[in-house]
């Protein structure tokens, strides 16, 4: 049986707002890239979009990614997330969730060329968590759930599918290769998969086999749903490890009360 | 159900509607709606496949000194990173970034003009992040090389493939 909606919803915007915090968080620790001559220089990003340098909206985004802009929109963060973590639902969650998801949006566009999929998951965990506690009746509510559930299946699937139809993939060259390179890779870890590709052939038919077990783990219910949160959760944690890419966990992890929701509703559906 | 639960119900279920169709679907039809996502509300979840970035961008540099002649070139140095990248790690962006940028100018430098290219995003952020770096008092003028380097041969010996060749310019004083 899945567990209730109220505690599925709790979870998933805390696992995000970590997340969230944490991107904020980092983003103070590249002044030097954010500032000029960087390489997300405002001043220049800003002109590959219309909207971002002209009229009354660009003058406020010049405002607010200023450094002290910058500065304001971290410690903004921070704070909504740490209301957010604060035990017993001392405060309402919905004001801060908004907060949550307009700074995030904001960080997201003042990136520009640097956000990754681990962004995007962020920003659709954190709408719907705002559309959660939006909604005033269950239906809606279930609907938020399996929004973020039905997002989260599909980007398992989607990355799984596109794997599994790469020769380079099945083979396990893709794998030792990626690991081999300096920006996602780990030295010691490319030198032994390129050294024992039979490793690597299984490792990447491992990924592959997790990403695209999603929706049958889904369609299985809720004891197989819990499986996949496991495995995931093990493939993120080595992503993390090897690959650097530490929001990833937070991002992805947030989709799995949404997804354990799903699986809840087939196993009702199914008389299970 | 109330019309602002059944409007956010719709919209919800819209917005997974073309998720889908944004990676199994036709490119086409979505080209602009991804054009002007600048929030990344319509992701496309191809992480690392099935072309993987099996490949490192890296820049080099040279310097044109008064002289005339070009010193040798060098590698722009990686940003540092923590003791704990998988837990505090922003120089990812750095590495995403430069990524992304150096593709775009890769493939932009084979349907536009020289001259328009000096004015490209992706263009004037590389050369801000490669003028950044301390010159000598000869140097007159820097230009910048996008190489990229993959590493497949259990020998660990690398492939390097240049990928882009800026023009001169002169650095800011």
């Amino acid at each position: 049986m899945s567990p209730p909606p109220e505690s599925l919803a709790s979870a998933m915007v805390l696992m995000a707002g970590v997340g969230a915090g944490l991107v904020a968080l980092e983003l103070s620790g590249l002044r030097a890239q954010l500032g000029v001559g960087g390489i997300l220089d405002w001043g220049i990003l800003r002109t590959g979009l219309r909207s971002t340098s002209c009229g009354a909206p660009g003058r406020a985004l010049q405002v607010v990614y200023g450094a002290a802009g910058m500065s304001w929109l971290v410690a903004g963060q921070v704070l909504a997330v740490a209301v957010l973590l604060l035990p017993g639902a001392a405060f309402e969650p919905l004001p801060w969730l908004v907060v949550v998801l307009t700074v995030h949006l904001l960080l997201v566009l003042r990136l520009g060329h640097g956000i990754d999929a681990g962004d995007r998951m962020l920003t659709l965990v954190l709408v719907g968590g705002v559309a959660y506690y939006l909604a005033s009746g269950p239906l809606a509510r279930d609907v938020a759930l399996w929004f973020v559930g039905a997002q989260g299946m599909l980007a398992y699937t989607a990355a799984g599918w596109t794997k599994l139809v790469s020769a380079r993939w099945r083979s396990g060259d893709a794998l030792s290769s990626i690991l081999s390179t300096r920006a996602f890779g780990h030295p010691r870890v490319g030198s032994a998969l390129r050294a024992h590709p039979c490793v690597s052939r299984g490792l990447s038919w491992v990924v592959i086999a997790v990403e695209c077990s999603a929706p049958i783990a889904v369609l299985g219910g809720v004891r197989t749903t819990l499986l996949f949160v496991g495995a995931g959760l093990l493939l993120h944690l080595g992503i993390a490890v090897v690959m650097r890419l530490n929001h990833f966990v937070w991002a992805f992890a947030a989709t799995y009360p949404g997804m354990l929701h799903l699986a809840g509703a087939v196993d009702g559906l199914l008389g299970r | 159900m109330r019309t602002a639960d059944s409007l956010l119900v719709v919209a919800l279920g819209v917005w997974f509607v073309v998720t889908l169709l944004a990676q199994f679907g036709p490119e086409r039809p979505l080209r602009r709606l991804r054009i002007a996502d600048r929030l990344g509300l319509l992701p496309r979840w191809a992480v690392f496949g099935p072309r993987p970035i099996d490949a490192d961008r890296v820049m080099l540099y040279r310097d044109v000194e008064v002289t005339g002649g070009c010193t040798p070139w060098r590698e722009l140095p990686d940003p540092p990173r923590g003791r704990v990248p998988w837990l505090w790690n922003p120089t990812k962006r750095v590495e995403s970034a430069t990524i992304a940028l150096s593709d775009s100018l890769s493939v932009a430098v084979h349907r536009l003009p020289a001259q328009q290219m000096l004015v490209q995003v992706p263009y004037l952020l590389l050369l801000g992040r490669v003028s950044r770096v301390a010159a000598g008092p000869a140097t007159r003028r820097r230009q910048f090389l996008i190489a990229q380097v993959r590493v497949r041969n259990p020998q660990g010996r690398p492939e390097v493939e240049p990928t882009f060749l800026s023009a001169y310019h002169r650095l800011p004083s």
